[in-house]
């Protein structure tokens, strides 16, 4: 019974955070307020790094947290202190039945072919799910995924990886190269 | 929890721990408040706080009942902490005109959440056991503890970046700027210093490395040996123990980092604006954070909530053991939060191109120095 | 992972040494000095083909037969020459050699005619040099890339480094064209990321060659996977600036410097090419051409209308090249068109026409952004058509080279463009896409109109009744001999690879 009662707090939670995540992205887009949509992107990352959680993918959580929440949403902010007006930041965004139609299109089939993906991954997803909820129990301790993704990133998708470093340092040219002043 | 109808399972008992941590917190920061005061008073050569107490001529017992005591004051002051309580929260909770009130309200609460989130991953004290159940004294032992610690002293940002910006003052404004620039290049020292405590104990779970510090390797025996004492982080990685003293002080806002709030050009920074238990919030905020980064540092570098003699009074009696770890978490936090407060009263404020420079030029090389040679070491 | 294998993306390396060796020498270096900077670029990029040459040489030597023209027409026999390496993330093969080479080309020729901007400080900083490097080593890192991952981070490498080169002129426009082309280009981004994200999902599969083998998955989830390929593929007809997706490029195009429009016009032309090429070969190949090919031909003929009928009306011979650009991008879409009963060797010729028609297309057009980049006055861009008016009898030279590429471009014999033009639509008849190729030459005889109003403006229209008080008009153009190496150099391969078209593919044999 206590089981029962514990996925059924479970379930409820995981409900409250997608509803959570999703209000907030929906507030990203219609929020007039930048600084307002800036801070609800910061909930739906929240919200996000939650859903990780329930995948027990607590490692990508963690990294959400640091890296979005943590650093590039705050940065935004610090970057929309920084310009001024900040009471008037707000955008009239031109709203044409055309532009709305499109955008529900777009979303629409988006959200179908998503739908798709989930109904066709139940049965895995759920085996999956059963599996590391298993690990879990009787270890106590976290899945083992830091160590198996640690693994993968500097074994067999090290190559990549280090591809990655070379944007960074792109990157990280082009923003001196954006806030270089002129020499004369 | 009985009463919740959960019985003595490990669901039932999984509440000790949050109960206890949390209740704790609560139950200290009060004190802290009324130490922070006295602590400045004995610095400064002053008496402090001694008027708002039990005992005494202006007592809280002749004040009710009119019961004096005597002419002497005993424990006068105790009760300031209830006293400034009282004032907080029946003062105006005024929200300036021109203010964004959605996010003026909001900001307080993630000045106060963020450090209590980081007591989720910190192992208190030793195993209880109840009639066959272990009760481990962790709210949740997650595999990636460390990580925790540091993105949720990442949120702290948006505490004190909301309130800042919400009041639209430009006082405000200021701190919150100050803040964010502050805390995001702390962070990435912080973050460099547990990736070379990390590499030491190849963990990232807090008990883990609680339980790493308990056995050291004894060059004299030949074997490892059980000691609180010898096998303590600090010994094995001493620049990371003295980043990350210097990045908490950095990430509380504390002096002589309190950039942030620098009541001589700024008024009072980010919290100019706020008034009553919205202050009160960013308040009690600021000492959960000093007693949160007191026990991560205890933790990670003083031997957690071990002590000397565990193991022998373990064989004896395992709870009395835990009861005693308990208190030896305590003590360690609370030398810590001395000397956090120690030190803000001795050390005058940086000025903030020099915060920024030794974040930049100094902390960060250092700990990516700390970090080559811990690879270099473990290799 | 047998990391010995590292050495074949040596040519890499060298451009990457290069772009921190320019960073780093601006640190250095006396500001009148500067215009070492663009040199060792210029050497980076030299070096960076020299390895390549060597790379692909001693590969013939060491197997005794050449690269096969991509991955999947390799021989599977023990002993074989295998172009997949290091753990199945890059491919060997002619196609990603001819890649690279295109986009090591156009970095070269992107970085003479940016070497006289010595008057825009922020174009001769070691920046803008690095990032012309970063941007080929992204290309030339997309040419070889054989999964999703290693594409997608390429890709990337490469967006943004030309999202800031786009912006570094510093104006308004050129602000404008960097924001445009960083806000639609990262939208593309995402579109690609997604595609990835529901193919990953259906399949587990990363390996372009892999993912649509078929399998009892593949037809359980058939509507994931052609969602994520739809995704996938408006995400690239991004890229390449195919219709309908090209409404960031004459925009994008007119506001960045001359010298970073050349090599988004080929380089990242030829590079987004190299992930389509990919895609239309080794992922769906001839046994999905039922399904998708119908796609690329209706983008192309859309494109070849769109980016023709607009071309028409430019005034300005920027935005016109752009146009332009996107009815070439018609024009090679044709070339990726692949018969559902074609045969590897059907196949490689296919890929080498399409790889020809992108060197005589990169040539030609960084020729013209050279030309257009030199016309000015008083420092100041002139860019209209009217502005070339008697650029004959003022520069002679530089008339007859661009009279060139616009007859080339237009695809006129005996220039290069005409070659290019006839293999591509060959290998569309030949793969059984009538109706397109049809479509493609009637297009271009439309071409015409706009390319030759440019040399009448040059030979014919009568030279401009200077104002009192204006510059002469003998003193529009600067001289810059750089740029001039470029022009001549580029006009020189436009005549000869039209003569000889068999050239580059005798090269490789």
């Amino acid at each position: 019974m206590v089981r029962a009662m514990h996925s059924m707090l479970a379930t409820l939670l995981f409900w409250i955070v997608v509803l959570m995540t999703v209000t907030a992205a929906t507030f990203v887009v219609v929020a007039r307020n930048i600084l307002h949509a800036a801070f609800a992107l910061a909930v739906a990352f929240l919200g996000v790094a939650g859903i990780y959680i329930f995948l027990h993918a607590d490692f990508l959580a963690a990294v959400q947290l640091i890296v979005y929440v943590g650093g590039i949403i705050v940065l935004v902010m610090f970057a929309i202190m920084f310009s001024a007006h900040t009471q008037e930041g707000t955008v009239e965004p031109r709203r044409t039945w055309l532009a709305l139609g499109g955008g529900a299109l777009v979303a629409g089939v988006v959200l179908a072919a998503t739908i798709m993906l989930i109904n066709r991954l139940q049965v895995p997803l759920a085996e999956a799910n059963a599996h590391a909820d298993a690990a879990y129990r009787t270890t106590a301790s976290a899945a083992p995924g830091e160590i198996a993704l640690g693994h993968v990133l500097l074994g067999e998708y090290l190559l990549p990886f280090e591809v990655a470093s070379i944007l960074i340092l792109a990157a990280l040219v082009g923003a001196v190269a954006i806030v270089r002043k002129e020499t004369r | 929890m009985l009463s919740l109808g959960l019985d003595a399972s490990a669901v039932g008992w999984k509440l000790l721990p949050v109960l206890l941590v949390f209740g704790a917190v609560l139950a200290v920061v009060p004190l802290l408040v009324y130490l922070e005061r006295k602590v400045c008073a004995w610095i400064q050569n002053r008496v402090g706080p001694n008027r708002v107490g039990l005992l005494g001529p202006d007592g809280l017992a002749q004040g009710v009942l009119g019961f004096s005591g005597g002419g002497k004051r005993i424990l006068g002051g105790l009760l300031q902490p209830l006293a400034d309580a009282i004032k907080l929260i029946s003062k105006e909770d005024f929200i300036p005109a021109q203010a964004d009130k959605f996010l003026f309200s909001l900001a307080p609460f993630f000045a106060l959440l963020p450090p209590f989130l980081t007591f989720v991953v910190v192992p208190v004290g030793a195993d209880l056991t109840f009639g066959g159940t272990t009760v481990p004294l962790i709210v949740a032992d997650l595999g990636v503890g460390m990580l925790w610690v540091l993105s949720v002293s990442s949120l702290a940002a948006y505490g004190v970046q909301l309130g800042g910006w919400a009041s639209n003052s430009k006082f405000s404004l200021l701190g919150g700027v100050r803040a964010t620039a502050q805390m995001i290049s702390y962070e990435i020292t912080m973050g460099l210093v547990l990736l070379s405590v990390f590499m030491h104990y190849d963990s990232l779970s807090l008990r883990e490395i609680v339980q790493a510090q308990a056995t050291y390797f004894d060059p004299l025996l030949g074997r490892l040996a059980a000691n609180g004492l010898g096998s303590w982080g600090v010994w094995h990685q001493p620049l990371a123990a003295l980043l990350f003293v210097i990045c908490a002080f950095a990430e509380n806002n504390r002096l002589p980092f309190d950039m942030p709030e620098c009541e001589a050009e700024l008024v009072g920074g980010y919290h100019t604006e706020y008034s009553s238990m919205k202050f009160g919030m960013f308040f009690q905020g600021e000492y959960i954070a000093m007693l949160a980064m007191g026990a991560v540092i205890s933790t990670l570098f003083f031997g957690g909530w071990h002590y000397p003699g565990y193991a022998s009074v373990a064989a004896a009696s395992p709870n009395l053991a835990a009861l005693i770890s308990l208190a030896v978490l305590g003590a360690k936090v609370m030398i810590f939060v001395l000397f956090q407060m120690w030190v803000r009263w001795t050390l005058p404020r940086f000025r903030y191109d020099q915060v920024m420079e030794l974040g930049w030029k100094v902390l960060i090389p250092l700990a990516l120095v700390n970090l080559v040679v811990t690879a270099l070491v473990n290799l | 992972m047998n990391w010995s294998e590292l050495s074949e993306l040596l040519p890499v390396g060298v451009v990457l040494a290069a772009a921190l060796v320019v960073v780093f020498l601006d640190l250095v270096i006396a500001h009148k000095d500067r215009y070492a900077l663009p040199m060792v670029a210029l050497a980076g990029c030299v070096l960076g083909l020299g390895s390549l040459i060597q790379n692909y040489l001693s590969l013939t030597t060491y197997y005794k037969q050449s690269p096969p023209w991509f991955s999947g027409a390799a021989e599977t026999a023990a002993g074989a020459f295998n172009p997949l390496i290091l753990g199945g993330h890059f491919s060997i093969d002619l196609f990603g050699f001819a890649i690279a080479g295109v986009a090591l080309l156009a970095g070269a020729l992107s970085v003479l005619s940016s070497a006289h901007e010595e008057d825009d400080s922020a174009l001769s900083s070691g920046e803008y040099y690095g990032l012309i490097l970063l941007a080929v080593a992204g290309m030339m890192l997309l040419g070889f890339a054989h999964d999703f991952l290693t594409l997608l981070v390429s890709l990337e490498i490469m967006s943004i480094s030309t999202y800031i080169l786009a912006g570094s002129r510093r104006d308004l426009k050129s602000g404008e064209a960097a924001l445009k082309y960083l806000v639609l280009g990262a939208f593309s981004t995402a579109f690609l990321m997604m595609g990835i994200a529901f193919i990953y999902g259906a399949t587990g599969k990363l390996s372009l060659s892999e993912v649509l083998i078929p399998s009892e998955q593949l037809v359980s989830s058939a509507f994931l996977i052609r969602g994520g390929l739809a995704l996938l593929l408006v995400g690239v007809l991004f890229k390449v600036g195919a219709a309908p997706f090209h409404f960031w490029i004459p925009d994008v195009y007119e506001g960045a410097p001359t010298g970073v429009t050349g090599l988004m016009a080929t380089g990242v032309k030829a590079a987004a090419f190299a992930v389509l090429g990919r895609l239309a070969f080794e992922t769906f190949g001839p046994r999905y051409a039922h399904d998708w090919a119908w796609l690329f031909a209706a983008a192309a003929v859309l494109t070849m209308a769109v980016g023709n009928f607009l071309a028409l009306r430019q005034e300005n011979v920027k935005r016109m090249l752009a146009y332009s650009g996107i009815a070439h991008t018609g024009y090679l879409l044709l070339g990726f068109l692949v018969s559902p009963n074609a045969d590897g060797i059907m196949l490689a010729d296919q890929l080498q026409n399409a790889v020809f028609y992108l060197l005589a297309y990169a040539l030609m057009t960084l020729g013209a952004f050279g030309v257009v980049g030199l016309v000015r006055e008083d420092g100041r861009r002139l860019e209209r058509l009217e502005d070339f008016a008697g650029l004959s009898k003022e520069h002679p030279g530089l008339a007859l080279c661009m009279a060139m590429f616009m007859f080339s471009l237009a695809g006129l014999p005996p220039f290069a463009g005409f070659f290019a033009k006839f293999l591509v639509f060959k290998s569309a008849v030949d793969a059984g896409y009538v109706l397109p190729a049809v479509l493609g030459v009637l297009t271009s005889v439309a071409s015409m109109a706009y390319y030759l109003r440019v040399v009448r403006a040059m030979y014919v229209d009568p030279v401009r009744a200077t104002k009192p008080g204006e510059a002469p008009a003998g003193a529009r153009c600067r001289y810059s001999w750089t740029t001039n190496l470029l022009i001549y150099g580029a006009g020189l391969a436009t005549i000869l690879l039209g003569l000889f078209p068999s050239g580059p593919t005798f090269l490789l044999r």
